[in-house]
C-alpha cells in the first residue's frame, strides 16, 4: 500500500514534467510515453530514497533523459509521428519557434528545455544529463545561435 | 522563449498513460542464484558490465549506483547474487579491481575474453576516404574523452602512459575515426580507435578472431605473439559507437587485463563521448598536424 501511494504521488507530481522533457528530447509522443513509463518502472525497481521533492524530480528527469538517450541510439524505433500534429501550437509564431527548437540536436534540445522550461542552472543540467557543465554551456550557446539564425535575428 | 514555455505548459500526459503509470508494478525479481541463468555470460554482465560497481559499505546493505542514489537495503547488491550462485554456474572472470570514492569502495569484476591466435600480423596503414583530414588533439582533450585523469588510472589502468590523439574528419566536420593512444614505447602502448555507428575501419580481418558474448556485447578478440611482445585486440559495438582497442606489451597477462578493463569500462559507457562534439569543434580550428598527414 505504501509503495502504491508513493508511486501515485510521484506520478501525479511529475508525470507531466517527465513527459514534456521526453517530448523535447525525442520529438515523438509514443516514444516519449514509453520513456516516461520506463522511468517510473526504474523508480519502482530501485526504490531510491529522496531527500525532498526537488531531489525526486531531478532523479526522475535524469532517468528519463538516460532512457531517451538510449532510445535515440536504438536501431528500431516507433514510426515517427509529427509532434506538432499531435500537440499543435496555438499560433503561427509559436509553431515557428517550436519548429526551430526541434531542428536542434537532441543534446541542445535537452539543455534548452531543462534551462528555459524547467529553470535549471547549467550545473544542475550537467548532473541530470551526465555531462560536464562546459558541455552544457556549449549546447546552450550553440542552440541560441542556431535559433537566432533560424528565426532570422529575432530573440527567442 | 515564452512561446515555448506556453507550448509545453499546454501538453499533459494522456489519460491512458496516466492510468498505466498508476498501475505499474515493480519488475519481478528472479531468485538469487538463478537471476541471470542460464547464460553464465549474463552474470558476467551483471557483475562486470552493469555500469555500476558493487559497493561495500561496512555494516550497511546499501550501494551507490551510477546515478548517485542509494539503493534500498536488500534490493542489491550484485555481490549477493555471486555468493548464492550455484558452483559451476559462475562465468569466468579475470579478477577485478577496487576503486575508492570517499567512504565507498566499489568492486568491478573484469570479463574474461578468449582470444584467437593470429599467426602472422601485417603492418598496414588504413587509407581514409578522400577529403578526410587529420586534426591532432591535446593531451587534455584526450584525457577528457577517456573520462578524466582519475578514471584513466583507476578504471583503464593507463597510469603513466603519455596520451595522444587525433581525429580524422570529413570536410563537413563529421568524424570518420577517432584515435586515442597511450604510448610508452614501441613495445608498450595502448590504442583506441572509435567510429560512429560502426566498427572503426580496418584493412585486416583475422579469421582466427574469437567472438565473445559478454552480456549484450559481442566482443571480437585476437592475439598476436611476436618475438618480444604480444598484441591483443578487441572490437565491439555499443551505444552507437564502434570500438577497436589494441594493446602491445611484453607481458601477455598484463595486456589481457588492460583489454578486459577497457571492455568493461567502455561497454558501460565510461568514455566521455558527450565531449566529442566540442572537441571536434575545437580541433577544427587548429592547423592540421603535418606529421599525421604523411
Amino acid at each position: 500500500m505504501e509503495q502504491t501511494n508513493r508511486l501515485e504521488e510521484l506520478v501525479t507530481r511529475y508525470e507531466n514534467t517527465l513527459f514534456r522533457a521526453a517530448l523535447a528530447i525525442l520529438k515523438e509522443p509514443h516514444e516519449a510515453q514509453d520513456a516516461v513509463q520506463d522511468a517510473y518502472l526504474r523508480c519502482l525497481e530501485k526504490q531510491p530514497r529522496f531527500r525532498d521533492g526537488e531531489h525526486a524530480k531531478a532523479w526522475l528527469l535524469k532517468v528519463t533523459a538516460n532512457g531517451c538517450k538510449s532510445r535515440l541510439r536504438a536501431k528500431k524505433r516507433h514510426p515517427t509521428v509529427e509532434l506538432l500534429d499531435v500537440y499543435p501550437a496555438p499560433d503561427p509564431e509559436g509553431r515557428e519557434l517550436v519548429e526551430a527548437i526541434f531542428t536542434l540536436s537532441a543534446n541542445q534540445r535537452a539543455a534548452v528545455h531543462l534551462h528555459y522550461y524547467e529553470g535549471y542552472s547549467t550545473g544542475e543540467i550537467a548532473q541530470i544529463l551526465g555531462q560536464r557543465p562546459g558541455t552544457v554551456r556549449s549546447h546552450l550557446s550553440r542552440a541560441r545561435e542556431a535559433l537566432r539564425r533560424y528565426l532570422k535575428g529575432e530573440e527567442p | 522563449m515564452k512561446r515555448y514555455l506556453d507550448y509545453m505548459d499546454r501538453i499533459t500526459v494522456p489519460d491512458a498513460l496516466h492510468g498505466k503509470l498508476t498501475q505499474l508494478e515493480a519488475p519481478a525479481k528472479r531468485p538469487a542464484g538463478r537471476r541471470y541463468a542460464p547464460l553464465a555470460a549474463a552474470l558476467a554482465l551483471a557483475v562486470g558490465l552493469g555500469g555500476v560497481g558493487v559497493s561495500r559499505l561496512a555494516g550497511a546493505g546499501e550501494s551507490q549506483t551510477a546515478l548517485g542514489e542509494t539503493a534500498v537495503q536488500g534490493a542489491q547488491p550484485d555481490i549477493a547474487v555471486l555468493e548464492s550462485a550455484s558452483p559451476g554456474t559462475q562465468p569466468p572472470t579475470l579478477g577485478g579491481y577496487e576503486v575508492e570514492n570517499g567512504e565507498v569502495t566499489s568492486y568491478y569484476a573484469l570479463p574474461y575474453l578468449e582470444y584467437g591466435t593470429v599467426e602472422e600480423q601485417a603492418d598496414l596503414a588504413i587509407a581514409p576516404p578522400a577529403g578526410v583530414t587529420y586534426r591532432y588533439l591535446t593531451e587534455a582533450e584526450v584525457e577528457t574523452l577517456l573520462g578524466g585523469e582519475a578514471a584513466i588510472a583507476s578504471h583503464l589502468g593507463w597510469e603513466g602512459y603519455p596520451l595522444t590523439g587525433h581525429a580524422m574528419v570529413y570536410p563537413d566536420g563529421r568524424l570518420w575515426m577517432l584515435v586515442l593512444s597511450g604510448y610508452k614505447g614501441p613495445q608498450d602502448y595502448v590504442t583506441v580507435n572509435l567510429a560512429l555507428g560502426q566498427l572503426p575501419p580496418t584493412c585486416l580481418v583475422y579469421e582466427e578472431s574469437v567472438v565473445n558474448q559478454i552480456g549484450e556485447l559481442e566482443v571480437t578478440a585476437d592475439r598476436y605473439v611476436g618475438e618480444n611482445s604480444q598484441t591483443l585486440r578487441a572490437s565491439f559495438l555499443t551505444d552507437g559507437y564502434g570500438y577497436r582497442f589494441e594493446v602491445t606489451g611484453t607481458d601477455g597477462e598484463a595486456a589481457a587485463l588492460l583489454v578486459s578493463r577497457f571492455v568493461r569500462y567502455a561497454g558501460s559507457g565510461g568514455l566521455n563521448l558527450d565531449a566529442l562534439e566540442d572537441t571536434l569543434a575545437s580541433a577544427a580550428g587548429r592547423p592540421a598536424d603535418p606529421q599525421l598527414e604523411k
